[in-house]
């Protein structure tokens, strides 16, 4: 057994094994014992051949199998076609079952098992099982095929130039959307089932040579190690898998976009689609990775990198702006302009509360906005953040609750916090805004330092499966390798190698690219 | 024991917050601008001094300070622009204290823009030493700080009216940070004086005086080691800049063929060196070239200021008279008041470490009895539009 | 959680140095070069890089000798168990006694520059427990950290600083060789002890994964440190003179105090380089802190040294609270930076070397003999 096979083996069945009979009544009734009291399974029991005396039944779970595929290629191969082709049925006997599976169904996906059990199993997921009289296996013809919804664009990561296509909540669909992007045939996609009733489907990718074999045995050491009733989305797969649950940050990345998936893939990353969500994980993820998007790839490099700064600076700003002014005016006005410090010392003239209750209700309140824009139907969610915001702010300085130039800076603050491309980091540093608003208001300067160097801390402390999070700024690098993507991203053409903290074999990502105006040149 | 830690924990957040030692609003505090610094003079002061038991109670300084009025400039209210304290007081901050009585708010430093001392003060060497290590040691006051000496009280300067609605501290420092800045006015920040006054033991400390209805700030006193001496007006305070390479931009006014013609001065090298003359005295050489520009002749007289030689003429003409201008200057700042501020000592020091050996116990006698050599080149290189 | 493997490459080991020799000392330093050497501050600073840099080389010497030993087992293995246990305590009381002179200046010059009014004990405190916490996680950690608050903290001063460029006047450091020989020469150990902080590399260079790139590292941070220092120096001198140099507690913040950058949104800045200063006096801290933690979780023989950051706490705070007064911290930390500075980083390291040559060289000669 190969290294793959061997780390994807599935763990052994622990129920017991109930076994097929020859009887079709029989196995039937154990069906329909197991599947008591579930009205959607459909049992259709037909005869077909020469003097109908060979029985069948298929069973199915109805909206979950494809039904036209059932009647037209199943039941109507096996009831009328089959009798066209008049077999004698004494002779064949023996053969029915090579006959019907090689001859008869017009399917392309066939399986043969022998366990009640897992026809059980097969059924929920969608598949059509067909009983044999007389027959002690059963035939499992892939029908999945439910109502979904289409590959649209994802709208909780828009981009301007980029792929319009999303993951949609079909996993089949959507390791299709990442192969269709990949056809190499060492992108390797292996699926399990995880949840002891959801049995959810989950499909981990990667792309052998590149991937990081230590991070891929780690990942399916995690998966298998969870034991849960159910998985109804893919954060659950997201907290049960990740290195430090106190801490604020993500430390898995979740995405909606497929080339983001098969981007990660190439840097030899592993994807994980779960079923029955939109949502993919990344791993490892750094907060590098959080703070791309993958419009800088598709943008080019002057224009990439400015856009890439600029998210930096905003996120910088997201988490230090309000602490830095409540520091600014109750501790150190002396390191604001003068000019300024006196207009903001005008402006706060009247205002009751000192500035970290005003800092605190101002932003408050826009994280109050910012849910209920969520929660509120599509248009009213956008008309209530744009009134709440205007309305609020200009009402709360005139009614001298806080001060202008204070609106100035919670609106600033929330502007640069929506730049951060990752919903689930973005939330995090909000959090710790708060908490960095407090240690400002306690300690003013030396406070937001303070908080600073414990968050600096944890994050050197966090790893995602075994890669510090903050690679690479904190590994020092001489030749600046792994720098070539982070704050700044090195024109395309310089990007030759792989990250070298992930990919361990095949490191080449690019061979000696030279540009067509260098060519003549030379 | 998770839980004994965790109720710790609880236990020493309140204690946190109840502190906020430092936590003062920025609308509480008094962003001082100004400060004056005055002698105070009783008519019998006999004996005031050796009180000792009362030091508290003494009485040598006014202390006057202005702070604007911030409602006004973030346009809540009206009123008058800023408001002024004044108090007779024994140190500086013995002054705060009392002010801290008469004001709502707190007494704030960082922002200060100006301070102004009274001549009274900055002839008497104790008082204005304190005044120096107030300012040096404070960690509030700026470096960057102007410094002004007036002739008369520093309280009547800053009780003035600028005029223009503004706050005393905030009008002065607008008008040294202009883009263009006088050069009939020495070096304002405290950061230069003082680093002068420590290596040569002399300064110029700009001049402040009140007008009819305005201040107005040009000249400068003169301070040797840490006593007023002298002043200088306005003219002369730009010569000794020119001489020392800091003023680029100046115009003279030069009588030529019974004429006044108006030269600007645009660029400027100024070099100063000692050396030990053969006759073994300390001669000191000011080597002044500027170029200029004729910004004024007399109407009516065409293609005369065109005329390449007429312009050497000029060059001849301003160059004589500039001469004997600087030489008057700097016979006043040396045989008058005796002080050093062209850091000739500095310069023998650096420069020419043997002869500063020789000279340094008692450079002050020989500081006056140097020779001075003036050598001013002018080069007129245009006359603007008009032939 | 899975634990960190506890090793940090070379690389990493290069801003751990830099970030923990750069401390206190550098914002005193030029204030001690004008007091002693005058106008010649440059040259004994120069100077004193080059008698250091032998120092290290020496220390280098010896730990390359026993890769990825700690001081104790070296000592021990040179001389014998009980007196590496004693060389194992003297470092572990300097270690600190270095901490404790540490934070008490540290509360100091920020009680001055950014909390007036806070007390001192919980400037301390709040530090130390930061310094426990970071400690706890590890050397890993803590040298991912250093690599990033060293550009942090060094970057935005020395670019703050190039901007009092136009006010310099080099003239200052005129006259040459014009200070009495005996002076320089006394005055080059201030310049060398403000390096003290090099010799953690004996025990630091138990957790170096590639180990043999040691000397390399090392002396390229101890050259980074020293252009640094000189920068430092030069600016501080050439814009306020000697005179006022010597004049000023800490010229170099007084220096910031100076620096008007055109156009910014901040008027102090001093204030703003004083709380990125905080940074790197943060990893002096730490980093001394975990080298007192382990090399105690050694002497116990414990595997395990995250459960000693705490209890140190309560000794370092205690003691860091009895110097009276400013001036008594600082002329602790001279006195204590002069001797216990060259016991454990020029005395020990050299008397250890000097053994092993000398055994070597004894076996060498009864092996020729037999």
């Amino acid at each position: 057994m190969g290294f793959y096979e061997e780390l994807f083996a599935p763990e052994e069945d622990k129920r017991n094994k109930i076994k097929i009979t020859k009887s079709l009544d029989q196995n039937l009734g154990k069906v329909k014992e197991i599947l008591n009291n579930c009205d959607d399974v459909i049992y259709r029991e037909f005869s077909v051949g020469k003097g109908q005396k060979l029985k069948f039944a298929t069973i199915y779970a109805e909206g979950l199998a494809d039904k036209n595929l059932v009647n037209e290629y199943v039941l109507k191969n096996l009831m009328i076609l089959a009798r066209m082709t008049d077999p004698d049925v004494n002779t064949i006997r023996e053969k029915v079952y090579d006959l019907i599976k090689d001859g008869v169904l017009s399917v392309s996906d066939l399986k043969e098992i022998e366990d009640i059990n897992l026809v059980v199993d097969n059924i929920l997921t969608g598949e059509t099982v067909l009983l044999i009289d007389k027959w002690n296996k059963a035939i499992v013809i892939a029908s999945k095929g439910w109502p979904m919804r289409s590959v649209s664009e994802p709208e909780t990561e828009a981009v301007i130039r980029g792929s319009r296509e999303g993951f949609v909540e079909t996993m089949r669909v959507n390791t299709s959307l990442v192969r269709r992007r990949i056809r190499d045939p060492k992108f390797k996609i292996k699926q399990m089932q995880i949840g002891k009733r959801s049995k959810t489907d989950i499909a981990v990718l990667f792309i052998d040579e590149i991937v990081n074999k230590d991070i891929l045995k780690k990942v399916v050491r995690r998966l298998k190690n969870i034991d849960i009733d159910g998985i109804l989305e893919s954060g659950y797969i997201e907290q049960l898998l990740e290195d430090n649950w106190r801490s604020p940050f993500p430390q898995i990345q979740s995405t909606e976009r497929p080339e983001k998936v098969v981007g990660a893939l190439y840097e030899g990353k592993i994807g994980i689609i779960v079923d029955n969500t939109p949502f993919a994980l990344i791993i490892p993820t750094t907060f590098n990775s959080l703070l791309q998007s993958v419009e800088d790839y598709n943008e080019r490099f002057l224009i990439g990198n400015a856009i890439r700064i600029l998210r930096y600076v905003a996120v910088i700003t997201s988490l230090f702006l309000p602490s830095l002014y409540i520091a600014m005016t109750s501790y150190h006005p002396g390191m604001i302009p003068t000019e300024l410090a006196l207009y903001i010392a005008g402006s706060r003239d009247g205002v009751p509360f000192p500035s970290f209750i005003e800092a605190f209700i101002m932003e408050f309140s826009l994280e109050l906005l910012r849910e209920a824009g969520i929660r509120l139907p599509g248009p009213i969610g956008a008309t209530i953040g744009i009134v709440g915001g205007l309305v609020l702010g200009q009402a709360a300085v005139e009614a001298g609750i806080v001060s202008s130039l204070m609106v100035i800076i919670v609106a600033l603050t929330a502007i640069a916090a929506y730049t951060t491309p990752s919903y689930s980091f973005a939330i995090g540093f909000r959090l710790l805004r708060f908490v960095y608003m407090g240690f400002a208001a306690v300690l003013g300067l030396y406070g937001v330092m303070l908080a600073f160097l414990i968050t600096l801390t944890h994050l050197c402390n966090l790893k995602s499966f075994g890669v510090p999070y903050l690679t690479p700024f904190n590994i020092y690098n001489i030749s600046l390798k792994d720098f070539k993507d982070t704050l700044f991203k090195a024109p395309l053409h310089k990007m030759k190698k792989r990250p070298e903290f992930i990919a361990k074999d095949d490191k080449d990502r690019l061979v000696d690219h030279v540009h067509d105006n260098n060519k003549k040149r030379m | 024991m998770r839980k004994i830690l965790s109720l710790f924990l609880l236990c020493i957040i309140p204690l946190f917050f109840s502190g906020c030692w430092d936590n003062i609003e920025i609308d509480e505090r008094a962003f001082i601008t100004g400060m004056g610094f005055d002698k105070y003079e009783e008519k019998e002061k006999k004996g005031e001094e050796e009180k000792e038991t009362q030091v508290s109670n003494l009485k040598r300084y006014i202390l006057t300070v202005t702070y604007p009025n911030v409602a006004m400039i973030a346009q809540k209210a009206e009123g008058d622009p800023s408001y002024i304290y004044s108090t007779v007081c024994a140190s500086p901050s013995d002054g705060k204290q009392q002010i801290n009585l008469r004001n709502n708010k707190n007494f704030y430093l960082n922002h200060s823009k100006v301070a102004i001392i009274g001549a009274e003060l900055a002839r008497d060497e104790k008082m204005m030493r304190e005044i120096l290590d107030v300012i040096q040691r404070s960690i509030y006051i700026n470096r960057k700080i102007h410094i002004f000496i007036t002739p008369q009280k520093a309280q009547e300067i800053l009780t003035m009216d600028t005029g223009k609605n503004m706050d005393m501290g905030l009008f002065l420092e607008e008008l040294i940070e202009k883009e263009i800045t006088s050069p009939r006015r020495p070096e304002t920040s405290f950061d230069a004086i003082i680093t002068n006054l420590r290596e040569s033991n002399a300064s110029m400390f700009p001049r402040i005086a009140k007008g009819e209805k305005e201040v107005t700030t040009g000249g400068a006193a003169v301070l040797k080691g840490y006593k007023l001496v002298g002043w200088l007006d306005p003219i002369e305070t730009r010569d000794v800049n020119i001489l020392k390479g800091r003023g680029k931009i100046a115009d003279y006014t030069i009588k030529i063929d019974k004429l006044y013609i108006v030269v600007e001065q645009m660029n400027l090298r100024s070099k100063m060196k000692a050396y030990e003359g053969e006759d073994k005295r300390i001669n000191i050489d000011f080597e002044v070239e500027a170029e200029g520009i004729l910004l004024q002749h007399y109407y009516g007289v065409p293609g005369e200021p065109f005329d390449s030689s007429y312009i050497e003429k000029i060059n001849k003409v301003t160059e004589k008279q500039l001469t004997n201008e600087f030489l008057q200057v700097v016979e006043k700042i040396q045989k008058q008041y005796k002080t050093d501020i062209f850091k000739v000592g500095e310069y023998l020091r650096k420069f020419e470490p043997k002869t500063w050996e020789k000279v340094k116990n008692n450079w002050d006698e020989i500081y006056p009895e140097t020779k001075v050599n003036i050598d001013v080149k002018m080069h007129v290189r245009r006359v603007g539009i008009e032939g | 959680m899975n634990r960190n493997n506890d090793r940090i490459t070379s690389d990493q080991l290069f801003s751990v140095l830099v970030t923990l020799i750069i401390g206190i000392g550098i914002l005193s330093l030029p204030r001690n070069l004008a007091d002693k050497a005058g106008p010649d501050s440059l040259i004994v600073m120069v100077a004193g890089a080059i008698v250091f840099g032998v120092i290290a080389l020496i220390i280098l010497k010896l730990i390359t000798k026993f890769p990825n030993k700690t001081i104790i087992e070296i000592g021990s293995s040179i001389t014998s168990k009980p007196i590496g246990t004693i060389i194992g305590f003297i470092y572990l009381f300097y270690l600190v006694v270095l901490i404790i002179l540490e934070i008490r200046a540290f509360g100091e010059i920020s009680k001055n520059f950014l909390l007036l009014a806070t007390p001192i004990e919980v400037i301390m405190i709040t530090f130390l427990l930061a310094s426990v916490y970071t400690v706890r996680s590890g050397i890993e950690t803590i040298a991912r950290m250093s690599v990033l608050i060293l550009p942090l903290s060094i970057i935005p001063a020395i670019f703050t600083m190039f901007f009092v460029m136009g006010e310099l006047d080099p003239s200052y450091f005129l006259p040459f060789f014009h200070t009495p020989p005996l002076k320089l020469i006394k005055a080059i150990p201030e310049v060398a002890f403000s390096f003290l902080g090099f010799e953690f590399i004996l025990f630091l260079g138990f957790f170096v994964k590639d180990f043999d790139k040691i000397k390399r590292v090392s002396m390229w941070s101890l050259g980074t440190v020293s252009v640094i220092y000189f920068i430092t120096v030069f600016i501080t001198i050439a814009r306020f003179g000697i005179a006022e140099t010597k004049s000023l507690i800490w010229p170099v913040v007084t220096l910031f105090k100076t620096v008007e950058i055109p156009g910014t949104i901040f008027e102090n800045v001093e204030v703003v380089i004083m709380s990125i200063w905080l940074l790197s006096i943060f990893m002096t801290v730490v980093i001394t802190h975990f080298g007192a933690v382990f090399l105690l979780s050694r002497l116990l023989k414990s595997r395990e040294h995250n459960y000693l950051a705490l209890p140190i706490i309560p000794v370092v705070y205690l003691i860091s609270l009895i110097p009276e007064n400013v001036a008594q911290v600082y002329d602790f930390l001279g006195l204590f930076s002069n001797f216990f500075g060259s016991i454990s980083a020029v005395i020990i390291p050299s008397f250890l070397l000097a053994i092993s040559y000398f055994k070597r060289k004894s076996k060498h000669g009864r092996g020729k003999n037999a």
